[in-house]
């Protein structure tokens, strides 16, 4: 039984500015918890979960910034291969959401075309500090075509919403562009060893 | 995104993101080390760098104006008791970079309807003329400088510094002929798409065994990235582009080959693969004796010489040979030839090493660099830095790319040696096959003695490096006229420009292209520099196709800082990394949310002894002791 | 700093999948079960079809589940309408194109994906044929993939010339694929149709054969397209001259026609009272409708072959009854006609004389040249000076050593006899594991070649001495020799075959390594044997010459036999006929 436990498998990548709780997203989702420090566990790259929708296993894999948009100082080639962008702000912080065109040229210059994109304004648990106003995500989230969500990391206020939402997207999308077939990606593994001189000779 | 301080205590400080540089953070970072890498430019990848159409433009704008070398604050306020400072060099890449000559030829705008008339073309050359003359104006200045300065250091006299390029002498001269169906694309058309391009400035291949792809696969690094096969190698001779028979079945199918050819070109290939008594007998000569020898006949030779061996006709036997063999061992790993290129460009590959630098804690700053190094007068050795903000910033170990290191440090004062580039839009294959998306390699013999060979390398839409209707093609040499003297004959017999006249209706056009001259990083030396001993210069791209020099340098500095650990382990697997707050799989999700760290440690340890798993124990505490000492 | 990564251990990861696994189990057997009870009580609804495909795909070799599964479609086909069975079967295929990733040769997946799409109202043809190109070019020798191919190319009537278009891209990307190169041998012979008669030109019109599909069969290729496919061949071995694939195709190209089914030889022997008949195949004579006619009179004859041990055999003889053709003053007409294959054989027997026989004068060309059945020696010639071309660069290679023996074979067996003896022992030298091989292969060709210069000379006595043999072989050509002589060779055995020798008088079979005597059977006129210098070790070896009648001398010379006691008196026993033994 060598096939994967999946029906399929999706590539998310979160972005937004430091701070605005990226990680405890996927922490809250992948794992349930709400971790108190701040920064990425050193050494991991993306975190798992697999959903069921609709009796189709979905694996999601969900990469975190790795810490370089500290800086302004991210990689284009986080972007690439990104079936969905989750671009998080923090409700409480205006300075996150100003960013936010910023960011789109960042990922009009180097995401995938076909890439879902989704605007999430997190920490409403902290609502009596609100900074930016619903009404004013939404119209932007709307301007841009994005879907908007508001989320809790720390309530766990729709962050399984925003996952499973963005997997039903991205299965509608699958299904759609079923024939995409990719013929990338040799890499990594062994590859073959098939010499030059010779091919498998019965003798 | 608002800029934080840095910390102000690294192990190592990197400055630079080349490849050498990136591998270096990666690998350092890998084992444990506190790794801050910087780079003064916006972008990653240094010299290695791919550019977006616009981006590629930007890059030639900024470097032709006038890079007036910035006052550098005087830090030595910030020196202690017994330290000294070496400023680092202030000028930007333009030491690296010199030469750049921009060429459009194809139409400003879009043409709509209009007719394939003669008007057309009178426009397209007027614009054509625009462009070339502009750029070249704001290029002739810096070119004759260079030119004359390496003119002097060769003792050879310029020829062509300051030479009008064809086009502007005969400007009349255009192909005559009107182009039927095909529309040419416009240069507005490449702007608006611009953003699908990734133009690399250096062009070179993954050797499917090399050590790129090997550290790439160890490393877990591949992760980041995906490949794809280069699909065919030509070959330019006797005017004509011709595929290279490079695999098995490419032999089988050859029609240029006569079946005594065929069976002699497999007989030589397998006879390469050990090394026998006879070809030892032929070290130190030619290895075009060698092959003389092997009576394999002309065309035969000038595959194995040129395309599969790619070496020179006085390239010794044993070189020859070796690699001869680097392209049989390679080849059929991942497919019919030797090598893989990247999707999006070779760009990619820095940034891959900083995702594994950072996803270990790297800490990353572009737009940012290092004035000077603080270095103790005793012990000759770096201990902290002072950044483009006047933070010092102490580390134990300092790597900089060479552009970063005044050329004044070397401690052997040898010229600077070049490679000419040059990158073409093109609108359609040099070699038109069944399929549209071929990557291909096509070496180019020298065309006289004292010539360089030229090696392209074409890549079609579907690397990601160019919009669908166009080809990207690379050029590359040793330099020595500018690069614009070096590749410009060629690109007018292959393709066609304004400067084409004769019938070539047939040859791909070119749309825009670009000539510039890079520094050749091969003859950087790690500790060739008049520098503190923990202070290692990386040397950018090099002129050889492969990327065995850089790997080789990167894993050499890691062992100079880190002697006693491993270069590059695989990077753990998502799925197997146990996480605070879980005790088995990632099904933690009953699991209380304030627990301290400690307390799970304990539960995981006891789940574990409870299995009776001793010996993981024991693993298990080593971690906890490690994760003590770094707290 | 947060927690360094931690990584499951492999003893942790091996924990968890044991633990996968277990739960896995639990999950198959109760699905399993209910899906056994389900049957049994004949249920076939929805719950049936989701609890098979979670086992099947698990485990797609399950048959018994395929065929449950099954009975629900036929099911659901009588109930529902044609969208929704369409609907149905669309599901089941790609359910099968999931079972066959991740097991591409499931004989369980694979004959259900024909058994649905035999059963789909409208099916999609093309994109069965994509599926079998993409798993071809993942694994181009499943012969589940080529087996299952060849039905969809049945039923969705691809053209011929397609599907040689197909087997040319398959060559191309991998010419050591034998697979592509026979399908090529079954598709070439439709598309470009050789002459049926070898010597009539090739124009004539095929038009009233019916249009070629690939499952009938005829093996003609015509000339024009033949040499395209020796230079196809050729870029195959001269490629890599170790691939055997290249070099059995080219064999079969140079030689596929069959030899004409009749009666090659009818005997007579008036003593014996005796007919012997001769096919030129093996056949079951009792079971093809065997009729001898004497003098207008059909015969009630017993067939049998010449040694109880063939029931096929390409020589069988008859007793004719007592007393019809023993006068000699008489003569007598025979006929034997093969009525299966509409052809018989006269044979007369003229007064005077003890015997007759009618047979075609054989030449060379029918004898043992059909395998090699090219019909201009210049083609075969311009082909042996490409393989010599190869062979002076691969003095060593085997295949293109036999196939220049082959060729010179097919152009002048006597005239190219020295050559081709000295490539047989390089290839012995080069190929020692089948030495044994060449060595019986070498024994034919130089049988092959002392039969036809018999026939030139046109006597009955066959001799064959120190030419290394190791085997015996076309015996069946040799009934009417009554002398041989094999002395000086290395043959182990007489084997059954020998028998077949039906006029022979004398066997001289000196110094070779005789141990067996089987084949020296009911000769009904041998009267010398000669085995000096064999291996013959005990009296039951021999046992074998009792059946011979007229067997008078016997020299039994240099035999471990003559080292047992008493076996002068128990040979007495054994063959009394025997009057001149030498010990």
């Amino acid at each position: 039984m060598s096939m994967e436990d999946y029906d399929y498998l999706f590539k998310i990548v979160l972005i937004g500015n430091a701070g605005v709780g990226k990680t405890c997203l996927v922490r809250r989702f992948t794992q349930g918890l709400f971790p108190p420090g701040q920064g990425a566990t050193i050494g991991v790259d993306f975190m798992i979960k697999t959903v069921e929708i609709k009796g189709e296993k979905v694996k999601l894999q969900i990469w975190d910034t790795a810490g370089q948009e500290r800086f302004r100082s991210i990689t284009q080639s986080y972007y690439r291969s990104a079936n969905a962008l989750i671009l998080t702000y923090d409700i409480t912080c205006e300075d996150s959401f100003r960013c936010l065109p910023e960011w789109l040229r960042e990922i009009e210059q180097y995401a995938n075309n076909q890439v879902v994109t989704i605007l999430v304004g997190n920490k409403i648990d902290l609502a009596e500090k609100r900074e930016v106003l619903r009404q004013r995500a939404e119209d932007f989230a709307d301007a841009q075509s994005m879907l908007y969500l508001e989320t809790s990391a720390k309530e766990s206020d729709n962050v399984e919403k925003l996952f499973l939402d963005l997997a039903c997207e991205l299965i509608r999308e699958a299904k759609q562009n079923k024939l995409d077939n990719n013929d990338t990606a040799p890499m990594p593994g062994e590859g073959k060893t098939i010499s030059y001189l010779s091919c498998c000779s019965l003798n | 995104m608002a800029a934080e301080d840095l910390p102000s205590e690294f192990d190592v400080v990197i400055l630079g993101t080349g490849l050498a540089e990136s591998v270096v953070a990666a690998a350092c970072s890998r084992v444990g080390q506190r790794v801050l890498h910087l780079d003064r430019r916006s972008y990653y990848a240094s010299n290695w760098a791919s550019f977006t159409f616009n981006g590629l433009l930007t890059w030639i704008q900024q470097l032709q104006e006038e890079s007036q070398p910035k006052e550098v604050p005087d830090w030595s306020s910030q020196l202690e008791e017994g330290e000294e400072l070496i400023y680092l060099s202030s000028s930007d890449s333009s030491a690296s970079i010199c030469n750049l000559q921009v060429f459009c030829y194809t139409s400003e705008e879009d043409e709509e309807e209009q007719a394939p008339d003669t008007t057309e073309e009178e426009t397209v050359r007027a614009a054509d003329e625009d462009a070339v003359q502009e750029v070249s104006e704001a290029e002739s200045a810096e070119t004759r400088e260079e030119e004359e300065r390496r003119g002097a250091d060769k003792g050879q006299a310029a020829q062509t510094a300051g030479e009008e390029p064809e086009a502007e002498s005969h400007p009349h001269a255009a192909p005559s002929q009107s182009e039927p169906a095909k529309k040419k694309l416009s240069y507005a058309q490449l702007v608006k798409e611009g953003r699908r391009f990734n133009i690399d400035l250096v062009s070179k291949l993954m050797y499917s065994r090399g050590s790129l792809v090997d550290l790439l696969i160890k490393s877990n690094v591949s992760r980041y990235a995906e490949f794809k096969n280069v699909t065919r190698i030509l070959t330019y001779r006797h005017g004509n582009v011709e595929q290279v028979p490079c695999s098995r079945a490419d032999v089988f199918a050859s029609r240029q080959l006569s079946v005594v050819e065929k069976r002699k070109l497999m007989r030589f290939l397998t006879s390469c693969v050990e090394e026998t008594e006879e070809q030892t007998a032929y070290n130190g000569r030619p290895y075009l004796d060698f092959l003389c020898d092997q009576q394999l006949g002309e065309n035969l030779q000038h595959f194995v010489l040129h395309s599969i061996a790619m070496v020179t006709a006085d390239t010794p036997t044993e070189e020859g040979l070796a690699s001869t063999r680097q392209f049989l061992r390679c080849l059929g790993r991942y497919g019919n030839t030797p090598f893989l290129f990247p999707v999006y460009g070779l760009g990619e590959i820095p940034q891959c090493f900083c995702r594994m630098c950072a996803v270990f804690g790297g800490i990353y700053c572009l737009r940012h660099s290092v004035h000077c190094l603080l270095v103790d007068k005793h012990t000759n050795r770096c201990k902290a830095v002072i950044d483009s903000r006047g933070q010092r910033i102490s580390c134990s170990h300092f790597v900089a790319e060479a552009s970063y290191v005044g050329a004044e440090r070397k401690k052997v004062a040898t010229p600077t040696r070049f490679l000419s580039r040059a990158v073409l839009i093109t609108d359609s294959s040099v070699l038109a096959s069944d399929s549209e998306q071929q990557v291909s390699v096509v070496t180019v013999p020298p065309i006289a003695a004292g010539c360089p060979a030229v090696k392209m390398v074409e890549l079609c839409p579907s690397t990601m490096t160019c919009i669908p209707g166009t080809y990207l093609v690379h050029l590359t040499c040793q330099s020595i006229g500018s690069a614009y003297q070096d590749l410009s004959p060629l690109v007018t017999r292959m393709f066609r420009t304004v400067e084409s006249h004769d019938k070539a209706e047939t040859r791909p056009a070119v749309l825009w292209c670009l000539y510039f001259n890079m520094a050749d990083g091969s003859g950087t030396e790690v500790e060739g520099h008049d520098l503190p001993s923990n202070v290692y210069v990386c040397s950018g791209p090099d002129g050889s196709l492969g990327h065995e020099h850089t790997i080789k340098q990167a894993e050499f500095i890691f062992h100079k800082i880190l002697p006693d650990e491993e270069f590059c382990p695989p990077a753990p697997n998502p799925e197997d990394i146990i996480y605070d707050g879980e005790t088995t799989a990632a099904t933690g999700d009953t699991q209380e949310e304030e627990q301290s760290p400690q307390k799970q440690e304990e539960e995981e340890t006891k789940e574990e002894e409870e299995t009776k798993e001793e010996e993981e124990t024991k693993e298990e505490t080593k971690e906890e002791e490690h994760l003590q000492t770094e707290e | 700093m947060h927690g360094r990564v931690k990584v499951k251990s492999s003893a942790q990861q091996e924990e968890e999948k044991r633990k996968e696994r277990e739960k896995k189990l639990k999950i198959y057997v109760a699905a399993r079960d209910a899906c056994f009870s389900k049957r049994k009580e004949g249920v076939w609804d929805d719950e049936a079809l989701q609890l098979t495909q979670q086992l099947l795909s698990s485990n797609p070799d399950f048959a018994t589940l395929w065929n449950y599964r099954r009975e629900i479609l036929m099911h659901l086909e009588t109930v529902k309408d044609e969208d929704e069975v369409q609907k149905i079967y669309e599901t089941e295929l790609s359910f099968t194109e999931s079972c066959l990733k991740m097991n591409p040769k499931s004989y369980g997946s694979w004959h259900h994906r024909g058994w649905v799409s035999a059963r789909l109202p409208r099916p999609d043809w093309a994109r069965e044929l994509s599926l079998c190109d993409r798993c071809l070019s993942l694994d181009d020798r499943n012969f589940h993939c080529w087996d299952y191919r060849r039905m969809v190319v049945k039923m969705s009537g691809v053209p011929v010339d397609q599907e040689l278009a197909f087997t040319d891209r398959l060559i191309g990307s991998n010419f050591s694929n034998y697979s592509s190169w026979h399908y090529r041998s079954t598709l070439l012979p439709l598309l470009h149709p050789g002459s049926p008669e070898p010597p009539s030109p090739c124009c004539e019109p095929p038009q009233s054969s019916p249009p070629p599909s690939p499952q009938t069969h005829s093996h003609r290729v015509c000339e024009e397209q033949l040499l395209k496919e020796y230079e196809l061949v050729q870029n195959a071995f001269f490629t890599d001259p170790n691939d055997q694939s290249a070099w059995f195709y080219y064999r079969w190209l140079l030689g596929r026609a069959e030899r004409e089914e009749m009666i090659s030889c009818v005997y007579v022997s008036r003593d014996e009272e005796r007919v012997a008949v001769v096919f030129s195949r093996p056949v079951n004579a009792q079971s093809v409708g065997l009729l001898l006619v004497l003098d207008g009179q059909p015969q009630r004859v017993e067939w049998r072959s010449v040694h109880p041990r063939f029931k096929h055999s390409p020589v069988w003889i008859c007793d004719l009854p007592p007393g019809t053709i023993n006068d000699i003053s008489n003569e007598h007409n025979l006929t034997v006609h093969w009525t299966e294959k509409h052809t018989h054989r006269d044979c007369a027997l003229y007064t005077g004389r003890n015997e007759s026989w009618c047979r075609d004068t054989a030449t060379d060309q029918e004898l043992f040249r059909s395998e090699l059945s090219v019909e201009k020696t210049s083609v075969l010639q311009s082909e042996l000076q490409s393989v010599k071309q190869l062979q002076e660069l691969e003095p060593l290679n085997k295949w293109c050593l036999l196939t220049i023996i082959l060729l010179m074979r097919a152009l002048d067996p006597l005239g190219y006899e020295k050559e081709t003896l000295a490539h047989f022992q390089t290839l012995k030298e080069v190929d020692s594991v089948r030495a044994a091989y060449y060595s019986d292969l070498c024994s034919k060709f130089m049988i092959e070649n002392t039969i036809l210069k018999m026939e030139y000379a046109e006597v009955r006595v066959f001799s064959i001495s120190d030419k290394n043999l190791t085997t015996l072989c076309h015996l069946d050509q040799l009934l009417l020799v009554t002398h041989i002589n094999l002395s000086s060779n290395q043959l182990q055995r007489l084997p059954p075959q020998f028998a077949m020798l039906q006029c022979l008088e004398v066997l001289e079979a000196d110094n070779n390594s005789i141990e067996n005597l089987e084949g020296v059977y009911h000769l009904p006129r041998l009267e010398e044997v000669l085995l000096k210098n064999n291996k013959i070790s005990t009296l039951a070896d021999l046992q074998p010459l009792a059946s011979c009648p007229k067997l008078k001398r016997l020299d039994l010379r240099g035999n471990p036999i003559t080292q047992t006691t008493n076996v002068e008196s128990e040979l007495a026993e054994l063959l009394p006929s025997v009057t001149d033994l030498l010990l």
